[in-house]
C-alpha cells in the first residue's frame, strides 16, 4: 500500500472515530457519574489495531486527539487525551498482537479503557500536584470495566464483520 | 461541534502569531499569582478580552462545566474517599497537611490556562492556527519530521467531517436511535444491530479512499499564506497586555 492511501485511510478512519462518538449521544450510558464517557470512537482504535501496524495506530490517535482537542474541548485537555489514549492504544496492541488467545477483544477493551482512566488521573493527579485526585480510581475503574466491556463488544462484532467481508483487504 | 469555523464580522480578529504569543505569555504570568490581588487581577483581565474578543457569558459557564467535570469533580470524590478511608481505617496515611486553601489556589490558576487555551481556539479560525504552525514549524520538515503532512491532513479531516456530519447525523444516528428506542430488542440484539450499521458505515466511506488520497496529494498547507501583521487591533492588544503587566507585578 503506498503511502497516500495509508495517510488517506488514516483520515477516514480518523473522522470515523470522530463521527461514531456522535452515537454516545443516544446511547445511554449505565454510569451516572459526570465526565464518563462510553468512548465510542475507541471502535475505531481496536479496528485499526487489528489491521493496520502500530505507527498507524498511533497517528490515527493522536491526529484524533488533536483534531477533537481543537474542534470542542480546548487544547487543555491534549495531555489527558494524548497520554490515555496512547498509552491505551500500546498496550491493546501489545495484548491483539501477542497475547489473542489469552484476551479477547472485550478483555482487551477493558484492558484499554482502564489503561486510558488510569493514565489520565495520573496525569491529573500530577498537574495538580494532588495525590487525593488518585482515590477517585475506584470509582474510574468500575466505570472502565464497564464501557470497555460494552465498547468491546461492538468492536468484537465489527472486527469479525469486516473480516468477514474482507473490506480492508479490498482496499489495501 | 463547537468549531470556531467562521467568525468574520462577529469578532476582533487579531493575528494568530501575536495571539498565540500573547496566550503563552498570559498562561505563564498566571503562575506567577500568590496571592488574592493578583487571582482579582488576572480574572479581570480575562473578562476585559472575552469582553473585545466578543465570546459570551455562555462560553465562560460552559468552560466552568468543562473544568468543573473534568478537575473539580475527581478531585472532591477523590477527596470525599480518602476522608471515609480514613475515619474507617485510622491511623493509616492519609490526607496529611491537607490545605483547602492551597489547592483552591492551584485549581483557579489551573482555570485561567485551561480558559485561556478555550478562548485562544474559540475566537481564532482554525485555517488561520493550521497557516501559522506551518510557517513556524516549516524547518522542522528538513530534519525529517512530517509537521506539513500532519498539518495537511488535519485540515483534510476537518474538511470531512464539516463535509460528513450532515449525512451521518441523518442516516447512521437516525439508524442508531431507532434500534434504541426499540424496548424489544435485548442488549445482545442491540449491539449486533448496531455493529452492523458501523461496518456498513466504515465500509462505505473506505470506498471513497482513492477520492481523499487525490486531497491529500493536493498541496493545501505546504506553501504557507501566513504572514506576520501588526494592525491597530494587534497593537492595542500588545499594549493591554503591558497594561495588565504593569498593573500586576507593581502588586508582587
Amino acid at each position: 500500500m503506498n503511502k497516500k492511501k495509508r495517510d488517506a485511510i488514516i483520515i477516514i478512519l480518523i473522522c470515523n472515530a470522530i463521527l461514531i462518538s456522535l452515537l454516545e449521544l443516544i446511547i445511554p450510558i449505565p454510569i451516572p457519574v459526570p465526565g464518563v464517557k462510553l468512548g465510542l470512537g475507541n471502535i475505531i482504535t481496536i479496528i485499526a489495531i487489528a489491521f493496520l501496524d502500530l505507527k498507524d495506530v498511533l497517528t490515527i490517535v493522536l491526529l484524533r486527539c488533536v483534531v477533537v482537542a481543537v474542534l470542542s474541548k480546548g487544547i487543555t485537555v491534549l495531555p489527558f487525551s494524548l497520554t490515555g489514549g496512547l498509552l491505551s492504544a500500546v498496550i491493546m496492541w501489545l495484548l491483539y498482537k501477542y497475547l489473542s488467545r489469552v484476551f479477547s477483544i472485550k478483555g482487551i477493551s477493558i484492558i484499554g479503557a482502564i489503561t486510558h482512566n488510569l493514565a489520565q488521573l495520573i496525569v491529573a493527579s500530577l498537574i495538580l500536584r494532588e495525590i487525593v485526585i488518585l482515590y477517585y480510581l475506584p470509582i474510574l475503574l468500575i466505570s472502565a470495566v464497564i464501557t470497555g466491556l460494552i465498547t468491546g463488544t461492538i468492536s468484537e462484532l465489527t472486527v469479525r464483520e469486516i473480516k468477514k467481508r474482507d473490506i480492508f483487504a479490498e482496499i489495501i | 461541534m463547537g468549531y470556531s469555523a467562521d467568525l468574520k464580522g462577529n469578532n476582533i480578529e487579531i493575528d494568530a502569531g501575536i495571539k498565540t504569543c500573547l496566550a503563552i505569555l498570559l498562561g505563564v504570568v498566571s503562575s506567577f499569582c500568590n496571592n488574592g490581588l493578583d487571582l482579582v487581577y488576572f480574572t479581570l483581565y480575562l473578562v476585559v478580552i472575552t469582553v473585545l474578543l466578543k465570546s459570551n457569558l455562555k462560553f465562560i459557564l460552559k468552560n466552568l462545566a468543562s473544568y468543573g467535570i473534568i478537575f473539580v469533580f475527581p478531585y472532591l470524590c477523590g477527596l470525599l474517599l480518602s476522608l471515609l478511608m480514613s475515619k474507617l481505617f485510622p491511623g493509616a496515611a492519609y490526607l496529611n497537611n491537607f490545605n483547602i486553601e492551597a489547592t483552591l489556589f492551584k485549581m483557579v490558576k489551573l482555570f485561567f490556562i485551561w480558559y485561556i487555551g478555550s478562548l485562544y481556539f474559540f475566537t481564532t479560525p482554525f485555517t488561520a492556527i493550521v497557516d501559522m504552525l506551518n510557517k513556524v514549524f516549516f524547518p522542522l520538515n528538513s530534519l525529517g519530521v512530517p509537521v506539513a503532512k500532519h498539518l495537511n491532513m488535519v485540515m483534510c479531516i476537518v474538511d470531512e467531517l464539516t463535509k460528513s456530519v450532515g449525512q451521518f447525523k441523518q442516516d447512521i444516528m437516525e439508524q442508531a436511535r431507532r434500534i434504541f428506542k426499540n424496548k424489544h430488542l435485548g442488549i445482545k440484539t442491540k449491539s449486533k444491530e448496531l455493529s452492523n450499521i458501523l461496518v456498513n458505515f466504515i465500509a462505505n466511506s473506505l470506498q471513497r479512499t482513492d477520492e481523499i488520497q487525490n486531497q491529500v496529494e493536493l498541496p493545501n498547507v505546504s506553501d504557507s499564506q501566513y504572514t506576520l501583521r501588526i494592525s491597530k487591533n494587534e497593537i492595542l492588544a500588545i499594549l493591554s497586555f503591558v497594561i495588565f503587566l504593569m498593573f500586576f507585578f507593581a502588586n508582587l
